[in-house]
């Protein structure tokens, strides 16, 4: 059995009803999608057709997930896997990359105007990594909105719409996540809490 | 995080976000104020309000393109000649989601080996990569020949980690039995083989757990090697209560061929519950079935239906697939396949030994040499595509016994060699498949199963779009997909114009004249277009017309019946269409000559059960002209459900089939797909705000087809099926205030293109208005400068028609949230929801009366008339105003009137306006040009001193507002806007004028099916 969208979707759907093993099982056929994805989205970069950020995680959906049983929920589920996934490939890499050189992260992001950050005109993922774990802590929706604004490319829209909120609530918390991220990451004293 | 702490946040949350919203001089002020008293609050905020200014950028760009770069790092690290340790990189021999492997070389021991790189969403998991090193350890420490070899696990330099195994020149038992005929003492072989295997592992206290064709490989030899003992367990979830693991199922590395374990998973497994030795026999009980029955002895179409037969169906006999199958075969299968653990073999040993004497006794008999592959199920694949387990299963059963029998005959006779006697059955099997479908249709059959070699349809589609210009109305396709027909609107004229879909010729057929045409269809010969059109924009009658396809200066010839358009029968002798009747409250069908003499109503249902929901619905003539099918609407408090319905029109018995039981807000046209294995429709979906392409499928099946923020009108479709025309409609507003009604001051208060509808202002100088433009329907608030903008519901399906009370106290509006649509009140921050109305039927459009003390609204009664109601602002029993197609309540500011759209209901009767006295419950009414083009929602409104009523005109092909003086005279136009759509207004109490206007754009696309 090839991962056909029926079975894939089935996954989906069991996960959302509390299989935790579905999860298991989606997870590799994800990252799999993923990655096809990844190398198409390469090719068209390197050929100057900028694509959608959000494209890839898209036409993953689009290709893994039959619509025939799924449901809105099952929709933001998916979006929210591959967000994780996103997140968990870009920081691994910075991590292993950054074993080999012993010269810390190098994945970096570049930042479009470099006025605004003193310290690196780069962003460490690791660093970066770290401190949205803390933020989920202290605010799961905030920790969230910034996994699939930042590490998936999807708008405010569509982070609204995977996250079942408003897209006023999404620029807000991304406002606040940003400030709180940018103070975590970029060193500056802040009070205790 | 504690409470204590959590409403720090919450607090530290709102001061910030209230802070950002004071202007830049004021902040400091601010929050000195509001954080009086609290200093470390202070601080906190002041420490982000200094790092959101400073970090402008920071996160702005998505780290996708560096994600993707990362997601392609590793397999881009290893290369041919590249090396991990000591071992030098051959070749990649398989990769997917559980990771790559390679062929390398062992540069210190000069041997030739696989390594596995796991992917590092697994390796990274300290927990789990833990979990498999303690497996893989105890795994290589197995030492057996039908053990494939584990020779190190190990790390890269750049961390990580491998295993490196011994490579097995061979194919996997998978592809052998799809390469080549397997005898029955081959599989027997292999079977003991991989008995030995697990017998060496479960002595040494390991369960393999994924035993599958993919994980046995058969060298050149024919020795066989099992892999992978203890990797199941990487994919495995602890389940830390009782220390047990809950399986699950194993994804195999090698592309296409992921997820393969369903069908080899224990019950014990599928069910979640610890899993020993006994799993592993299971495993190899289905396997050798496999081998012997050339079958999968538990299947489905998804993994569900495979797990479901798993836990609670007996696999069929192998004989069911196989003639001659030694019994003893049968019972060793079927005690490897007891579901109760206790009633299986118990240990493995057991189960090699019956193997081994089996083998024996065959040998005896020199049987082993019988060829039990191809087997039926390849045989029927040839025939039907692929397999549905089910059907197959059922008509396999139907004809077996003769079939059988002659089969068995043959096999005496011809020494065992079987290969001849199944292709002379799959011979047969076709020929009765044949007779069954033939047969099927004499006896009238329309609705077939779907095929399952089929790709559900549309699941994949390729989107062309045909025009450009956005004026385009109603789209259909010719059966043969070769021309569209189009109805375009410029300048208030309408027209008809074909398109030749290839070559993009454009040919209008029909010059743009005013009037309206309500939906148009081609012959099923694709020779003439049939349209229905009024030449006035009242109600919903018209004419039919015919005019064809590619006679230029042909002129359209009125056809003489009302109602739906007409499909002609394959044989040219019939014509059948729909017809509604308002006033008997049903629809019809009906045939008649094609010249529409010797008319005949074949069948009437009452409403609310509906033929169908758009003027352009047809029937589908049955092959053969026996039947007729056509979609079928009913409704109830959920929202609109769709069968098919079909009638035999010899004996006239009629057959209704269900189909998703997911319930619709407004379906629009609803097309059969033409072997009426589903049905085509542009619906929303309970609780979506735009309308989309639907399949519904008769295996109760519903997908949608398009999935964007755009409206789609119509979907019909080409004879094959394989392609649709709709019509796009993409709508985007922004808001303009022109102060005291002078619209030529008109302002733009809000930048960009957004969705704003039903305008409306509260009494303290705000606007409010419905949204969609997130996707969900919602209440918004903004200052009458465009700023401030806040959300009143969310996560509550979709909100529209707001109002807001004299005393600011309360905005009505109307919500489907608990289903279909009706009237509720909440406060006027949003807070505190109260539904108003209840029923079966749609209740909207609220309106305040001057006092605040009550809300009117319409009511649609069974889903047609409009009536107007009243109900208490604080919540009471309803009662009715006006009687009567009444639409649309507009209550003046001064409570002496209430004003509506009327129509009394009867085909080609126009809508007036009505002006109903609130202290005498007198009504006069007043005529409106036909370019207003009222329908249900049109907007009614007072100018602020309750002397004028103003609504649309779209003359000209522009909307401005006009106005109807209520002391009589002609109605005065009040706007001179030169473009775009006006969606919504409103008068503020010291007469501002908020309008919503914009563009909506609509095209004709063409949508194929990717997957066919």
């Amino acid at each position: 059995m090839a991962p056909t969208p029926t079975n894939v979707t089935q996954l989906l759907i069991g996960w959302g009803k509390g299989d935790r093993e579905a999860l298991d099982r989606l997870l590799p056929i994800v990252y799999d999608e993923l990655r096809r994805q990844a190398a198409r989205y390469l090719r068209r970069e390197r050929v100057g057709h900028t694509l959608q950020t959000t494209a890839l995680i898209h036409e993953a959906y689009l290709r893994l997930i039959d619509q025939k049983n799924v449901e809105w929920q099952n929709r933001a589920q998916f979006f929210g896997i591959a967000a994780q996934l996103m997140r968990r490939i870009l920081v691994d890499h910075a991590r292993t990359k950054g074993r080999a050189k012993r010269g810390g992260s190098d994945i970096r992001v570049s930042l479009s105007d470099a006025e605004a950050f003193v310290i690196n005109k780069e962003l460490d993922v690791v660093a970066l990594n770290e401190a949205l774990e803390r933020l989920e802590l202290i605010d799961e929706q905030q920790s969230k909105i910034v996994e699939l604004r930042f590490f998936s490319g999807l708008t405010v829209e569509e982070t609204a719409s995977v996250l079942n909120i408003s897209p006023a609530t999404v620029k807000r918390d991304w406002r606040m996540a940003k400030a709180w991220l940018y103070r975590e990451i970029s060193g500056e004293v802040h009070p205790d809490e | 995080m504690s409470s204590v702490n959590q409403q720090h946040w919450q607090r530290l949350k709102e001061v910030f976000e209230a802070a950002l919203e004071q202007p830049g001089g004021k902040r400091s002020q601010f929050i000195e104020e509001v954080c009086a008293g609290n200093p470390a609050l202070r601080k906190e905020v002041n420490s982000l309000l200094r790092s959101y200014e400073k970090a402008g950028s920071f996160m702005e760009a998505p780290a996708v393109a560096a994600a993707a770069e990362s997601l392609l790092g590793q397999q881009d690290k290893l290369t041919v000649g590249q090396k991990l340790k000591h071992y030098e990189i051959i070749a990649l021999i398989g990769e997917g989601g559980m990771g790559e492997v390679y062929l390398a070389k062992d540069t210190i021991l000069g041997r030739r080996v696989a390594l596995k790189l796991l992917p590092p969403y697994i390796s990274n998991d300290p927990d789990r990569l833990l979990r498999f090193k303690q497996e893989a350890r105890t795994a290589s420490s197995l030492s057996h020949p039908n053990v494939c070899v584990i020779h190190e696990i190990s790390e890269s330099d750049d961390g990580r980690p491998f295993i490196a195994m011994e490579y097995i020149e061979g194919v996997t038992l998978r592809q052998r039995m799809k390469d080549s005929g397997m005898k029955l003492g081959d599989a027997l072989d292999i079977a003991v083989q991989i008995a030995d295997a697990l017998r060496a592992a479960h002595e040494a206290g390991i369960v393999h757990r994924d035993i599958k064709p993919e994980n046995v490989m058969i060298r050149r030899d024919g020795y066989v090697k099992v892999l992978d003992f203890g990797l199941a367990k990487l994919t495995e979830r602890r389940n830390i209560g009782d220390g047990k693991t809950i399986s699950t199922l194993m994804v195999n590395s090698s592309p296409g061929s992921v997820m393969g374990t369903a069908g080899y998973m224990s019950p014990e497994q599928a069910r979640g519950i610890g899993v020993d030795e006994r799993t592993d026999i299971w495993s190899l009980g289905v396997v050798l079935y496999e081998m012997v029955a050339g079958h999968a002895p538990f299947a489905g179409l998804t993994p569900t239906d495979v797990v479901i037969a798993i836990v609670e169906k007996d696999q069929p006999a192998i004989a069911q697939y196989v003639a001659d199958v030694p019994p003893e075969l049968e019972r060793l299968v079927k005690k490897a396949l007891r579901k109760d653990t206790d009633e299986r073999y118990q240990i493995v040993k057991e189960m090699a030994i019956d193997l081994r004497s089996l083998r024996k006794d065959l040998e005896r008999d020199s049987q082993l040499e019988r060829s039990i592959i191809p087997s039926i199920s390849t045989a029927i694949r040839g025939v039907t595509g692929e397999e549905n387990g089910k059907a197959n299963t059922g008509r396999e059963r139907g004809i077996d016994t003769d079939e059988l029998a002659a089969s068995r005959r043959t096999t005496v006779a011809s020494g065992f060699v079987r290969e001849r006697s199944w292709r002379g059955r799959a011979a047969w099997l076709a020929v009765g498949l044949l007779l069954i479908g033939v047969a099927g249709l004499g006896v009238y059959t329309f609705i077939k199963k779907p095929q399952v070699n089929i790709a559900p349809p549309f699941q994949r589609i390729n989107v062309t779009k045909l025009t450009t210009n956005g004026n385009a109305l109603f789209a259909s396709i010719s059966p043969d997909g070769k021309y569209v027909a189009y109805v375009k609107s410029e300048g208030g004229q309408e027209s008809l114009w074909l398109r030749q879909v290839e070559s993009a010729g454009l040919l209008e057929i029909v010059p743009p004249k005013e009037g309206r045409y309500l939906g148009l269809t081609f012959s099923p010969e694709g020779n003439f277009i049939y349209y229905g059109y009024a030449a006035t924009t009242d109600n919903n009658g018209g004419d039919i017309y015919k005019i064809p396809v590619l006679a230029t200066g042909a002129s359209a010839i009125k056809v003489d019946l009302k109602d739906g358009p007409p499909r002609l029968s394959h044989d040219g002798k019939r014509l059948a269409w729909v017809r509604h009747d308002r006033e008997k409250q049903s629809d019809m069908l009906l045939v008649a000559r094609p010249d529409a003499s010797d008319e005949q109503i074949l069948i009437t249902r009452k409403w609310p059960e509906r033929f169908a929901w758009d003027w352009s619905t047809t029937p589908a003539w049955t092959e053969g002209d026996q039947g007729l099918a056509l979609p079928l609407v009913n409704s109830d408090a959920s929202g609109f459900y769709i069968s098919i319905y079909e009638l035999n029109l010899a004996d006239r018995k009629e057959r209704i089939i269900p189909l998703a039981s997911q319930r619709f807000e407004q379906p629009n046209l609803i097309s059969l797909l033409p072997d009426a294995t589903g049905v085509m429709m542009t619906a929303k979906a309970q609780g979506a705000s735009f309308e989309q392409v639907w399949y519904l499928g008769i295996d109760g099946s519903a997908r949608r087809v398009t999935n964007d923020l755009s409206d789609y009108r119509t979907a019909i479709l080409t004879g094959d099926a394989k392609s649709f025309v709709t019509v796009q409609t993409q709508t985007l507003s922004n808001i303009w205030v022109a102060p005291k009604g002078e619209s030529v001051r008109a302002a733009q208060i809000t930048s960009g293109l957004g969705r704003y509808f039903d305008l409306t202002w509260a009494p303290d100088g705000k606007l409010i208005y419905a949204s969609d433009a997130s996707g969900s329907a919602d209440l918004y608030e903004m200052a009458a400068n465009g700023s401030h903008t806040r959300q009143l519901t969310s996560n509550v399906k979709r909100n529209y028609g707001p109002v807001v009370s004299p005393d600011n106290r309360f905005i009505a509006f109307h919500s489907n949230r608990s289903g279909i649509f009706q009237i509720w009140r909440m406060d006027r921050d949003g807070s505190n929801p109260v539904q108003l109305t209840s029923g079966n039927s749609e209740s909207n459009w609220p309106q305040f009366s001057s006092d605040g003390k009550f809300v009117f609204y319409q009511h649609f009664e069974s889903g047609v008339s409009g009536t107007l109601w009243k109900v208490p602002t604080e919540t009471g029993t309803p009662v009715k105003v006006a009687e009567g197609f009444a639409v649309r309540p507009a209550a003046s500011p001064d409570g002496r009137w209430l004003a509506f759209w009327l129509n009394d209901g009867k085909p080609n009767s126009r809508w007036r306006l009505g002006l109903m006295s609130l202290e005498t419950g007198k009504i006069e009414t007043f005529e409106v040009s036909p370019t207003v083009q009222v329908q249900w929602d049109s907007h009614l409104c007072w100018t602020s001193d309750s002397r004028s009523l103003a609504y649309l005109d779209h003359r000209g092909g522009i909307d401005n507002i006009w106005t109807q003086s209520i002391e009589g005279g002609p109605p005065r136009q009040l706007t001179n806007f030169t473009d775009l759509n006006i969606f919504s207004f409103n008068w503020s109490r010291d007469d501002n004028l908020a309008a919503s206007r914009g563009v909506i754009t609509r095209d004709v696309v063409l949508i194929t099916d990717a997957g066919r």
